[in-house]
């Protein structure tokens, strides 16, 4: 007996389509015995259209019906025939239906049979031949992409096939309750094949019942309300109904439990796979597996959710995911190639060979580069003077002051810390057991680690080994790299190492530069990544350079508008980092601009001029210039660096005038911003100031560092358009040479500021009173001036374990004008007072209410034999008075002259319980902040996966790949 | 080319031009912190006084090790009660009030001891000011050459023991390993030594006398002896003020120049009787020195030394051809140095007596006071080097007198015996007592040693 068919059209919106599809099942060799059109369109056009053409039943539902409600409006309860369901996008070869009805009637035992869908477009490429699910029950197609050639005709038995085409069984479908209401779209299909299967049915893919499948549920091109998210997340969302629903109960509930963990770690792993768009699906799907549990629950209870261990052959194999990954990638990379070469981005297509660093003999300069920085090598484990503190004992330490919202300075207040102390972490993170030997091998290999990053820079513009190498060594033993090395303005030093290779960052994201690729998008993401962290590196390390480097930004958006995509996230880390600072800068002390301020150590410079900043002449202005005695060498070595400049200059005249121009005019911008930063002065007070000056000027060393590597870079063109006539080259490799012959001479020379020590900023005593868990203070004081009858002190309240460069806070020293009128800072004003007119009544209290423990006073900054001015001499003098006021106090105790100062040791102090409740390891701003660079560190880590997919193998759902943690 | 060339040209007009375009910010980021003031009464002011000379061989006079003290002294104060009798040894003054409680705030509050020797081995007037203890005091005079003794008496008033170092700097330099270093003075008490052990045979040096932990008062002792009859002895005391490049020495009252100039004629052991300006140069470089003696009229017309002193060295420098009559000195030097004059005064030829003083650079204040003694001939010298006369206000036993000293000029004036004294001056003088009994010579320089509150400015970092 011939078995009724009912032929169920599903449309919803896609007219033209639906024309197509209804015309194809007009044309059937076997016609089904019914027709019967569900319209859900939100526009009555459909419709109508039908009545008119085709003179069928059309069931006209609400536009917010979904797919299981509208199949069960059109059905007959009593038909016990079978169903042929198709959307409005698939249209079926004449023949399929009598293919399929040819299948069943063979096989009894089949319940569901899906045909072949092809390409609606491409009517010869395979689309999908039968479902199945990965190890991480996503929903997968093996046989996706592949030319049709018959090579998968032998197909028969699947887990499941997709319902655009289906044929079932009505009495089974009523019998498992039909499509899942609470399943989401993307998983109704494959939920109800599985239950037919496990119901005792089978479930076969029909090669030669082909249909054509727009999948325009999967494209994207439906409304949003038709899957409710957007395809990728309407996959995950069925992953985890899947799973959920299919697994058994106690696997079910423990994996709902540690839903939010998994989906961490899926977000982890998709920005470890360069997918930085697929974290929001990941996020969403995790929260709404997560907080619809007892929808998936409540599925459970549907006919056939159990036993789906017994279907593990026809699951999708390791094998099979991994070559699907490869042939998308592939495909990724083939649509790439295309589009730029309709860009006419050649040079993207043609990747040169050049020789990389090492290859080029890089590692022989960077050891020449260390021998001659010798005067820097590391002769204790901490380098101090000038702008460095060493760092922490721990590198918890170091942890703690990182990214917090509390600073124990002073009596302790809640404020950010610096961003730059996540520069002072990643170096500490080096040798974790000693975070501050990382921070002195860095101060000593600086240059040489200068010298390797803009040998990359200068890449941007030359292949040539030479060009690179002098070029390099020009910037890396330039003013700025040297200068910030000799004072230990670590800030400065640290951008002037990374500003290159942020350089080759953003130029590789924005598709700049001759030799690289951007074939792959994981390639691009890795290299925005990169430059995200540099940039936060950089703006933290020199917050004045961040305006100017927005402003680069910005010009690159609007040259490449196309990589406005990626280059907007580059900013991201470095909001995260300085939002919260900001903010506290500007909303709660009404100071925006103190932002700019040089972080660490607030250290003094006298600013440069526009003229000597552009020439590379640092203390020499134009008349100075001009007054120089041109017949001593002493005076040639003045001028040597402007060599660089001039041949900077010459690049205005080679073939590659325009970048050279472009460099230029980013050179002068860069003077402008060093001219005008350098003018502002910023508060210099603050706990461990190296100085007592009360306002710094902002240090230019960091715009010295942005504008040597341009000048280098433009240099290089010149050299590199020099190589075609070898003296010509000669010429210009033996200017740049001797330009660095200062650079040189400054790097040997023994004259320095910094000393090397254990890492102790406090006395000994101090130091092992503090590891005892002593929970004193150390109360320091400086004489900065006086008279016979008055004193003027600077005075900080320290932990015993003394001031550690993560301890400098920017907040602070522009906090304390504000502070300084608090309850606090009065009395102990009072205390110091007392106890500089060795008058000790009173001062009991006063000391217990401190936590004063120990007193110190600072050596003098100069030798008492040194002293020549009179304010010096009464300085010298108001120090030893102070020093015997101290002395004749019962209730301190002389410790002695230590190489910190003279101390004393507070007699019988009582201290109060101190409340480090405030200092936490852990806070809000830091686990964001983290999260945002964890984020982009893992999506600028390489990774090795693509050159794994070695399989070949094809795709159906661009969204399945990687979804599954073993992809 | 043109192109390039176009370019080139624009981006150097744009470089050029900019400067001149380009705003001064010259812009202060963020608000100062204000300091915090507080004034805080000072410490109690305690000073020492040596008390009675020493002696050393003990008792007897003939053991080696044993110093003890000989005689007592008389103690005058101002602003508080002196202690009743004389020291035998060293004394501490403070001001007190009616409770006993110890007043602080002290200003005109002075003290100095004298004590007339008269005994074979100690003979002279010996004076010196009670000191506040101090960590870092210079004393400039002495000998320890044959017939000649200095010793050296630490007094630490407060209560807290104190570790001291001594430095001595002799024409050749700082003496090499001679530093007494961890030299311990307990609390309340006082601790004398002999420089003729520690540097021997030394006719010119200055100690400086470094403390850890609370100050000392520090004193030297100098003695002579002529054959077996004792010729002077005289307290030297601390410098008053820190080494400077101009420094004044008032009170060289200059008498019996020709009965010295006959004994130094007659005996060698004679020849060290005369003036004697004695510079320390305790700093790194070489300092030259000027210094003019000026008296206080025509006829006392005075002289000009000039001279080299090595650097941490001590230097001796012969003042002659000065005429019996009242001079001071004006020691100007390019490197901050510190001096005192040496003075003797010898009255008679056939048993003459013979004693000195050391007189200290004194520092320049407006006002000063200062009690004299119940015998004597006291005498106070003015000095102004400033370039305006001084007026000075002078009042002591119930009258005032009013004197005018010219620039660069000096005047002395004798005082009442057993008064307070008191000076103000229109612009700061330095001043010196000079007591004559007997023919014998002590001098006391005018200091303010008043504690006044403390004024304090905290910033806090």
């Amino acid at each position: 007996m011939k078995s009724t068919v009912t032929a169920v059209v599903v449309s919803h919106d896609s007219p033209e389509y639906l024309a197509v599809t209804l015309e194809a099942l007009a044309n059937q060799t076997v016609a089904p015995d019914e027709i019967v059109i569900v319209d859900t369109s939100s526009k009555s056009d459909s419709a109508e259209f039908v009545k008119l053409e085709y003179s069928a039943d059309v069931l006209r539902l609400d536009p917010k019906t979904k797919l299981h409600a509208s199949i069960a409006a059109a059905l007959d309860p009593e038909d016990n025939g079978w169903i042929w369901l198709l959307h409005d996008d698939s249209a079926p070869e004449p023949d399929a239906l009598e293919k399929l009805l040819a299948s069943v009637e063979l096989a009894p035992s089949v319940a569901i049979a899906g045909p072949k869908q092809l390409q609606w477009q491409q009517p010869r490429v395979i689309m999908q031949m039968g479902l199945t699910l990965t190890r991480g029950w996503t929903p997968f197609s093996a046989i996706s992409g592949e030319l049709d050639q018959s090579q998968h005709d032998d197909e028969s038995d699947v887990l499941a096939v997709g319902t655009a085409g289906a044929l079932i069984r009505a009495d089974v479908y009523r019998q498992l309750g039909g499509l899942d209401a609470g399943a989401p779209p993307l998983a109704a299909d494959l939920d109800l094949s599985i239950r037919a299967r496990l119901t005792g049915h089978r479930v076969v893919v029909v090669p030669e019942a082909k249909v054509r499948h727009r999948g325009l549920s999967l494209a994207g091109e439906r409304p949003r309300s038709w899957l409710r998210t957007s395809p990728h997340t309407a996959m995950l969302r069925a992953a985890v109904h899947l799973r959920l629903v299919f697994s058994p109960l106690p696997i079910a509930l423990l994996y709902w439990l540690f839903l939010p963990a998994i989906g961490v770690i899926r977000v982890a792993a998709r920005l470890l796979a360069k997918r930085p768009d697929r974290i929001f699906g990941e996020i969403s799907s995790t929260l709404w597996g997560f907080f619809t549990i007892a929808a998936r629950l409540r599925s459970r209870g549907r006919p056939g959710t159990k036993g789906i261990g017994e279907l593990k052959p026809l699951r999708a194999t390791r094998r099979q995911v991994k070559a699907n990954a490869r042939a998308k990638f592939e495909q990724e990379e083939a649509i790439a190639n295309l589009e730029a070469f309709r860009r006419g981005e050649l040079h993207l297509l043609e990747r040169r060979e050049q020789k990389s660093f090492f290859a080029s003999g890089g590692i022989w300069w960077i050891a020449a580069i260390a021998v001659a920085s010798f005067r820097f090598l590391p002769r204790g484990v901490a380098v101090v003077g000038g702008g460095l503190y060493p760092l922490g004992s721990n590198w918890l330490d170091l942890f703690v002051r990182t990214g917090s919202s509390w600073l124990p300075l002073g009596g302790g207040f809640a404020a950010p810390s610096d961003p730059f102390n996540w520069v002072l972490l990643t170096l500490g993170t080096i040798t974790p057991w000693q975070p501050t030997l990382a921070l002195t091998v860095f101060v000593w290999l600086a240059p040489a680690l200068a010298f390797m990053t803009s040998w990359q820079f200068v890449g941007l513009v030359s292949a040539r080994p030479w060009v690179r190498s002098l070029s390099a060594l020009a910037y890396a033993l330039g003013f700025a790299v040297l200068e910030s090395q000799a004072i230990g303005q670590l800030p400065s030093l640290v951008s002037a190492v990374l500003l290159p290779i942020f350089g080759v960052a953003i130029a590789r994201a924005a598709g700049f530069g001759r030799y690289f690729s951007s074939r792959a998008t994981q390639q691009t993401w890795s290299w925005v990544a990169l430059a995200a962290l540099l940039f936060a590196f950089v703006g933290s390390a020199t917050p004045s350079l961040i305006p100017a480097l927005l402003l680069a930004l910005l010009w690159l958006a609007v040259i490449r508008p196309k990589r406005i995509g990626h280059l907007v996230w580059v900013p991201v880390p470095l909001i995260a980092l300085f939002g919260p600072f900001f903010w506290y800068l500007a909303v709660g002390l009404g100071h925006p601009t103190a932002a700019l301020a040089d972080p660490g150590v607030a250290l003094d410079s006298a600013p440069q001029g526009m003229w000597a900043l552009l020439a590379q002449l640092r203390g020499v202005s134009i008349s100075a210039v001009r007054a120089l005695d041109l017949s001593s060498p002493a005076s040639w070595l003045t001028v040597a660096p402007a060599l660089l400049v001039l041949l900077a200059v010459l690049a205005l005249l080679t073939r590659r005038f325009g970048s050279a121009a472009g460099a230029w005019l980013l050179a002068i911008i860069l003077a402008i911003g060093a001219t005008l930063f350098g003018q502002l002065r910023f508060i210099g007070y603050g706990i461990g100031t190296s100085s007592t000056a009360a306002t710094v000027h902002g240090s230019q060393l960091g715009w010295y560092a942005a504008l040597a590597l341009i000048l280098a870079t433009a240099a290089a063109i010149t050299m590199d358009a020099s190589s075609k006539r070898k003296w010509l080259a000669t010429l210009a490799g033996a200017a740049l040479l001797a330009s660095v012959v200062p650079g040189v001479l400054q790097a040997t020379s023994p004259a320095t500021n910094l000393s090397w020590g254990d890492g102790r900023t406090v006395p000994a005593i101090l130091a092992a009173s503090a590891e005892q868990g002593n929970d004193l203070r150390l109360l320091e004081l400086t004489p900065v001036g006086g008279s016979a009858s008055s004193l003027r002190l600077d005075a900080q309240v320290l932990p015993l374990t003394g001031v550690h460069l993560e301890d400098a806070s920017t907040a602070y020293r522009f906090a304390l004008a504000a502070r300084s009128n608090g309850i606090e800072y009065p009395g102990l004003a009072r205390l110091v007072a007392r106890l500089a007119s060795g008058n000790t009544a009173g001062i009991s209290q006063a000391l217990d209410a401190q936590h004063v423990g120990y007193v110190l006073i600072p050596k003098p900054t100069q030798k008492v034999s040194a002293i020549s001015s009179a304010a010096d001499r009464l300085l010298a003098a108001s120090r030893q008075n102070f020093v015997n006021s101290l002395n004749s106090s019962n209730r301190l105790e002389a410790v002695g002259s230590t190489e910190f100062g003279d101390l004393w040791r507070v007699i019988g102090v009582h201290p109060v319980a101190v409340d480090h409740s405030s200092e936490k390891l852990w806070s809000v701003t830091k686990g964001i902040q983290l999260g945002v660079i964890g984020a982009f560190l893992l999506l600028a880590i390489p990774t090795s996966s693509i050159r794994r997919r070695s399989q070949k193998g094809s795709a159906i759902f661009d969204d399945i790949t990687n979804q599954d943690g073993d992809a | 080319m043109f192109k390039r060339i176009a370019i080139l040209l624009a981006i150097g007009a744009i470089a050029v031009g900019t400067p001149f375009v380009l705003p001064h910010l010259n812009a202060q980021i963020g608000v100062l912190p204000s300091a915090q003031s507080a004034t805080s009464p000072a410490a109690d002011l305690r000073l020492a006084c040596p008390g009675g000379l020493y002696q050393t061989g003990g008792t007897s006079g003939t053991s080696l090790t044993k110093i003890v003290h000989s005689g007592a002294a008389k103690i005058y104060s101002v602003g508080a009660p002196a202690p009743t009798g004389n020291a035998t040894k060293f004394a501490v003054v403070a001001k007190h009030d009616d409770t006993g409680s110890a007043v602080q705030d002290s200003n005109w509050f002075t003290a100095m001891q004298l004590q007339k020797a008269a005994t074979p081995t100690l003979a002279g007037l010996a004076a010196t000011s009670c000191l506040q203890a101090s960590a870092d005091s210079t004393l400039i005079g002495g000998d320890t050459t044959t017939g000649h003794e200095t010793l050296l008496s630490l007094v630490n008033p407060g209560k807290v023991d104190s570790s001291v170092r001594v430095i001595a700097y002799a024409p050749a330099g700082r003496l090499g390993g001679q530093d007494l270093t961890d030299l311990a003075v307990s609390a309340g008490t006082a601790q004398v030594i002999s420089l003729n052990g520690l540097i021997p045979d030394a006719p010119t040096f200055s100690i400086r006398v470094l403390a850890d932990g609370p100050g000392v008062a520090a004193f030297l002792q100098s003695r002579t002896v002529r054959g077996t009859k004792a010729s002077g002895v005289d307290w030297i005391q601390a410098q008053p003020q820190q080494a400077a490049k101009k420094l004044l020495v008032p009170g060289i009252l200059v008498r019996g120049t020709a009965t010295a100039a006959a004994l130094k004629k007659s005996s060698t052991a004679y020849s060290d009787l005369g003036l004697v300006l004695r510079v320390n140069n305790a700093g790194t470089k070489p300092a030259k020195i000027s210094a003019q003696i000026f008296g206080e009229n025509n006829s006392t017309f005075g002289t000009v030394i000039s001279g080299s002193v090595a650097a941490q060295s001590t230097a001796d420098f012969a003042i002659t051809g000065i005429q019996d009559g009242n001079y001071a000195a004006l020691i100007s030097a390019n490197r901050a140095v510190n001096g005192s004059v040496e003075l003797v005064r010898v009255h008679g030829t056939s048993a003459p007596v013979i004693d000195f003083a050391w007189l200290p650079a004194v520092p320049a204040v407006s006002s000063a006071a200062i009690a004299t003694p119940n015998s004597g001939i006291p005498e106070i010298s003015f000095a102004n080097a400033g370039s305006a006369a001084a007026t000075i206000s002078l009042s002591g036993a119930g009258s005032t007198s009013k004197l005018s000293v010219a620039a660069g000029g000096q005047t002395t004036i004798r005082v009442p015996n057993g008064s307070t004294v008191h000076y103000s001056a229109s612009s700061p003088v330095s001043a010196t007592l000079v007591i004559d009994l007997d023919s014998t010579i002590a001098a006391i320089p005018l200091i303010n040693q008043g504690n006044l509150p403390v004024s304090t400015s905290v910033t806090v970092r």
